[in-house]
Parts: structure tokens; sequence; C-alpha cells
């Protein structure tokens, strides 16, 4: 491509949001993202393993050759690291839930108000488009969620802005459920939408034959890389590891970019590429790595602080009858806790399900649970584990999603004990909640009990993980007006840099109160392309 | 049932066939079989732990071993991890579980995970290059579906 007028780090979540937004503007953009571009037809095998594996799954964070390593963290109070480098990136294996922050979470800390992202929310939910579960479509866990709901007299609400305790169908990036025949593979062009397959997790495939704009679950890889690319003005390149932002000195200790050079993940060859803007939107580790391995200006250190992760925990509950946890969307309704944070229904496939219930959890499954709700908690093995694990099918998981704290010591920093790899000095990610977050978050596990046993579940279990699993990556490199507090302006341009946009969940000042952040990630790249229109000469 | 592991430590020098042993043999404590099903061991679970072991925490396969073995004197002085019964095996790992230690707690964690990933995903019957798949027994046992194009009949399940 010609010179571009802006490149992209990063296909995931929020960077092919931007680039179609520019591309639709005439602007030329180029997007470089480190993973693979994978085909849902011939990649996606709907199996957990192949698809979901951290060592070497399709969606794993690491080089499209899988008999490689995967890339390595450095991890301080981390158990897990979710993510997945490829085009569309980690919505190629999130839920499709999109559900709006809570308006009290966004506070002082915010540059903008709530009133203001609304419209940027509903250009979000239009495209893609974000539509809430019908009644009539909810799959038998998520239903039995409902009426424990209903029993503990948690209100229902059908709406977007939530600001008080209520239990909702989800608000999901997934096309309306297909009409389908009993007994008549569910194949496009028969049946249109989404066959509630229940695989979500590892990659959408379905409706089998549908081209890639018409797959249910609508990651990026099939909205907006499509419509970016189908602009002409739109150039994606996959294996390409963003190693280095070309910067020059601007004004009083600050830097202006230049353009920024990357490694390609199968040759192994270096290349540059000139720029006068260039959005970071690599996530919440690989944003401020970068940043840092660029030596760029950091007189504040605030660049890697203030990281969010919603302290997630699972509660599962067993029943006497068939739930089928691997039947339909993975997750069709919610319970929204202004103040504390938001459960979720959590279909999966048994590796999961086993991993979940006995492999990660802290304490012993025959420990004393004293006065809590659960009848057990933590991790197990032998045979009393395996008989448990045989009761998925009559199982339905509730993830809890916290309204953590941001505290500036939650942070990603460059780690000096490790060797660097092919990319340069690796990322340290530290998380542990802080006690306020823990409360919270126990809070919410009792409450997830609650509604569990309402719906007559005979015994619960919770895993109660002792390092923190991270699926919902956010902060490190936040939006706020103060630079002492954070790495971006009001207008998602970096304090210290000038034409450096971060477009990707680093940038949110806080949890957002603990809905998943995937959407409010996509309203605030689409802001944000407006102000870099007003940007360039 | 798979007679042969089917795949190999790729990234470095292979490990210890002694240090692949004491894993088989925490494999074998943690999905024990049960009735005419088949137990972790017994489907080659433990080449899948060792593996991802491998290249998920480079070197940690010998450590695993050599820890499981020091936590075994303690449980039955003299024996090696492999000699202990199924309960004292238990004993070890949750001796090893209490350590407030983030090497002991990938250890721990890395066998649990990648022996329940094993066990109940579909790696005991997929062939990866040819993309054959065997339903694995353990989908029947839990009632998984196994891959799908959809369920019309999602309502009524």
């Amino acid at each position: 491509m010609e010179r571009p007028d802006v490149v992209v780090i990063g296909a995931g979540g929020g960077g092919p949001v931007i680039a179609k937004e520019l591309a639709e503007r005439g602007l030329k953009v180029l997007v470089l993202e480190a993973g693979p571009w994978l085909d849902p037809d011939v990649d996606f095998t709907r199996l957990e393993d192949d698809m979901g594996s951290i060592v070497d799954g399709r969606l794993r964070w690491g080089p499209a050759d899988r008999l490689r390593s995967p890339w390595m963290r450095r991890r301080d109070g981390v158990g897990l690291i979710l993510q997945a480098a490829g085009v569309g990136g980690t919505t190629l294996h999130y839920n499709g839930i999109s559900p709006r922050a809570y308006p009290s979470a966004i506070h002082a800390d915010w540059p903008t108000s709530y009133e203001e992202l609304i419209p940027y929310y509903e250009r979000v939910e239009a495209f893609l488009p974000v539509r809430q579960v019908e009644e009539g479509e909810l799959a038998t866990k998520d239903a039995l969620f409902g009426t424990g709901c209903e029993k503990l007299g948690l209100a229902h609400s059908e709406a977007r802005d939530v600001t008080t305790a209520v239990w909702r169908r989800c608000h999901n990036a997934i096309l309306p459920v297909a009409k389908m025949t009993s007994g008549r593979p569910p194949r496009y062009p028969d049946v249109e939408g989404c066959t509630m397959c229940g695989h979500c997790l590892v990659g959408c495939p379905n409706p089998v034959g549908a081209p890639p704009e018409r797959k249910a679950k609508r990651a990026t890889n099939v909205t907006y890389v499509p419509t970016a690319v189908a602009t002409g003005n739109c150039e994606i390149v996959p294996n390409a590891f963003a190693t280095f932002l070309i910067h020059e000195p601007f004004e009083e200790k600050r830097a202006r970019i230049r353009g920024v050079r990357w490694r390609d993940t199968v040759t192994g060859e270096s290349a540059e590429q000139e720029a006068s803007i260039v959005v970071l939107a690599g996530g919440s580790i690989e944003s401020p790595r970068l940043y840092l391995n660029s030596d760029l200006p950091n007189g504040a250190d605030v660049v890697g602080r203030y990281l969010t992760t919603h302290t997630q925990d699972v509660v599962t509950g067993f029943f006497d009858r068939e739930v089928n946890p691997d039947v339909g969307q993975v997750s069709m309704a919610r319970a929204d806790f202004p103040g504390f944070g938001t459960l979720f229904t959590q279909g999966y496939g048994p590796q999961s399900f086993s991993v979940v219930l006995a492999g990660g959890g802290g304490g012993f499954w025959d420990e004393d649970t004293g006065d809590e709700p659960w009848d057990f908690a933590g991790r197990w093995w032998g045979p009393q584990a395996v008989e448990w694990i045989e009761h998925y099918h009559r199982s339905l998981s509730i993830l809890v999603c916290t309204d953590d704290e941001d505290h500036p010591d939650n942070r990603v920093t460059l780690a000096d004990d490790w060797p660097p790899d092919e990319h340069g000095p690796v990322p340290r990610v530290t998380y542990r909640p802080t006690p306020r977050s823990k409360d919270r978050q126990d809070w919410l596990a009792r409450k997830a009990a609650e509604i569990l046993r309402a719906a007559g579940a005979r015994r619960i279990h919770r895993a109660n993980f002792p390092r923190a699993l991270l699926t919902h990556l956010m902060g490190t490199m936040r939006m706020g007006g103060d630079p002492g507090r954070s790495v971006v302006g009001p207008t998602g341009e970096a304090h210290m840099v000038d034409g450096l946009y971060i477009g990707d969940s680093s940038i949110l000042p806080n949890g957002i109160g603990g809905p998943n952040p995937t959407l409010t990630v996509q309203a605030l790249a689409t802001r944000t392309a407006e102000r870099i229109v007003t940007h360039l000469p | 049932m798979l007679t042969q592991p089917r795949r190999v430590c790729l990234n470095r020098a292979v490990p210890d066939p002694a240090s692949i042993e004491a894993v088989r043999a925490a494999v074998e404590a943690i999905v024990p079989a049960r009735g005419d099903r088949p137990g972790g061991a017994e489907l080659h679970v433990h080449v899948h732990v060792v593996d991802a072991l491998d290249r998920f925490l480079p070197g940690f396969v010998d450590l695993t071993a050599m820890l499981l073995g020091a936590y075994a004197v303690d449980v039955r002085p003299g024996a090696s991890f492999t000699e202990l019964t199924a309960e004292e095996r238990t004993e070890v790992l949750r001796a090893m579980s209490l350590e407030d230690n983030p090497d002991m707690r990938d250890i721990v964690d890395g066998l649990l995970v990648f022996t329940y990933g094993g066990m109940y995903s579909e790696w005991s019957g997929y062939e990866r290059e040819a993309g054959a798949l065997r339903p694995p027994r353990a989908w029947e046992a839990v009632g998984f579906h196994g891959p799908s194009e959809g369920h019309p009949d999602y309502r009524e399940s």
C-alpha cells in the first residue's frame, strides 16, 4: 500500500473498529496483527483443546506455527491469561456479550460522560448488531438462571442502561436464533442466524456454509475487518508483531510518532512503515509493553498501571434435571448489581468445566465451608472429582465479574528478571485484588449461589480462584485528564506522544463497573476515530 | 483406545523417562479409572500433560517429577512417588497445593489443568493432522454432545 495515513497495531476488539471508521472516511489504513488470519470455515473445528488450548490452540497467544511455544508473560498473582492472537483477536473466543458500562462507573476519572458515550454505543450496536436475546430464545441453562432470579425477587429489565440491581436477557453481538427444523442440518442458506451450537468460546463457524459476514457471532473478523477491507482503503497484515514505535523528540520532554517497526513471525524478517499517526490496539498487556520497549517518555511512571480484571470467579450448581450447558449461546442471561459487578450464565464444554470445577480453585472440596451458601469449594481430584465432573450435563455455571478497584500497583511492566523473546523484553503482569474488590467478589459469589439455590440446585460449588483468571483485561494505558494518573487524554491521544492513539481495552480508566468491556472499547474506538480525523492536516 | 502416545515434546530436550513416569502416576491419581471406563493413564493423558508442561513452562517436567519425589518421601520414607498408593499420592498433591509459592502453584495447576484438559477434551480421540475425531468415552460419561453445527431442539434439551 502507498504510505498509509494511519497504522493500527492489533486487529482485536478495538483496532478494526478504528480501521473501519477511518477507511470509510477515505483514509489509508494499515493494520498489523501479531497472529494469523484464520478462516472460520476451515480452521474453526469446534474442539476445545484444538481451538482453546493456551499451549497450542488455534486461538492461543502465540505464533501461527503451533509447533512453536506460545509467547510468554511473567505472571505475578496471576493464574491464566486468556488472549487470542489473530485477526479478530480475543473476540474470536469471547462470548459475544455486549452490555454497556454501568453509568455509575463513568465517574470523575473519565474525561467523558456516560451521556456522551451513548451515541457511540448506538453506532456500534447498530453495526454489529447487538440485540437482546428474546424470551423464547433462552436455552435451558439461561431459563433456569432467570427462574432463580425471579424467585429471589430480582427485578427484570430490558434496558441497556442499568442503574439498579436487575436481571436481563443478554444483549449479545450474535445474530438472532435461526429458524431450524429438527432432524435437518442447520446450514446456510436454509438457515440464517445463531444455531445455538454452544461453541462461542472456541470460535464461531456457524451456520455452516454462511459467508464470513453472515456468521452468527459478531467477532471483528467477520464484521469490522471485512467492512474495512471492502472500502479499498485498508490493508490487513497478519503475522506482523510490532516491536518498536519509531519516534523523534517533540516539544518539551515529549515525542512525536514517525512510524512502526515490526517482525514477520513466519519469516523472522523485520519491516518498517512510516506514518504520522499510529493507533496502539494490542490489548492491555502488549500495548504498554510496546510503549515501554520503545523508550517513549513516561515521566509520570503511569504507563502500565491501573490494570483491572473483574476479579473473576465461577459458581456452579448441580440439578436433578438435564441442563445441557453446551447447548445455546454460552451466555444468554445475566444479573447486574451496580456497585458490586455482574453475573452471567457460562456455558462451555467439558474441558473448561472440569478445569474450573476441579483444577484451579482455592482450597479443597472436603474442607468445611462454614455458613457460606455453597457446599464445597476449590480443587479436587480422584474418584470423587470424576464422579462430580460426570454431572456436567446437569450443571449450570455462573461467571462472577467484579467491579474491581483500579489500583496503581496492579500493572504491566517489563520483566527484567526474564530473558527477552524475539520481540524484546517480555511483559510482567501483576494483579492482586484489593480487600474491597475481594469483598465485592465474595458478595457476588454468594448472590450467584442464592440464584442457583432458588433455581433448584441441589449442590453448589465455588471455584474461588487463588490467582487471578485474566479474561477481561482493562486499563494500563488509561484515559484521563490528569497526565499524572493517565496515559492518554480525552481524545485518546497519548499525553506525551504526538500522533499516538490508544484503541483497545487498555484505554479504560476502570473496569466499567463489571460488565463485559468489549462494547465500551468499541464505542470509545469509534469516538477516537472521529478525533483522529480532526487531528489530520 | 489408543495404545501408544501420539505426541512428543518438540521444543527441547525430551524430559527424563523417569519424570514422565512420575507425571503418569500423578495423572493416574487425578483421573483414575472408574468401572469399565479408562482413567487418564490408560488414555495416555500424561503425554498431553508432559507436552503441555514442557511447552508452557519449559523445564518444569523434570522439576515437577523431582518435587513429587521429594514430597513422596515425607508421606512414606524411602518411597518414590510412583510407588505410592492412590491415597498417598493424594497426600503429596495436597501438600504441594498448600505451598504459597508461584512456581509450586504453576506445577500443581499445570498437573491438574492439563490432566483434566486432556481427559475431557477431544485430545485422546483426535488426530490433528488428519482432522479425524473418535469421540472420547469421557464425553459420553459427562453427557457432552460433541462438536455441533447447531441444536434445532435446544428448547427441549
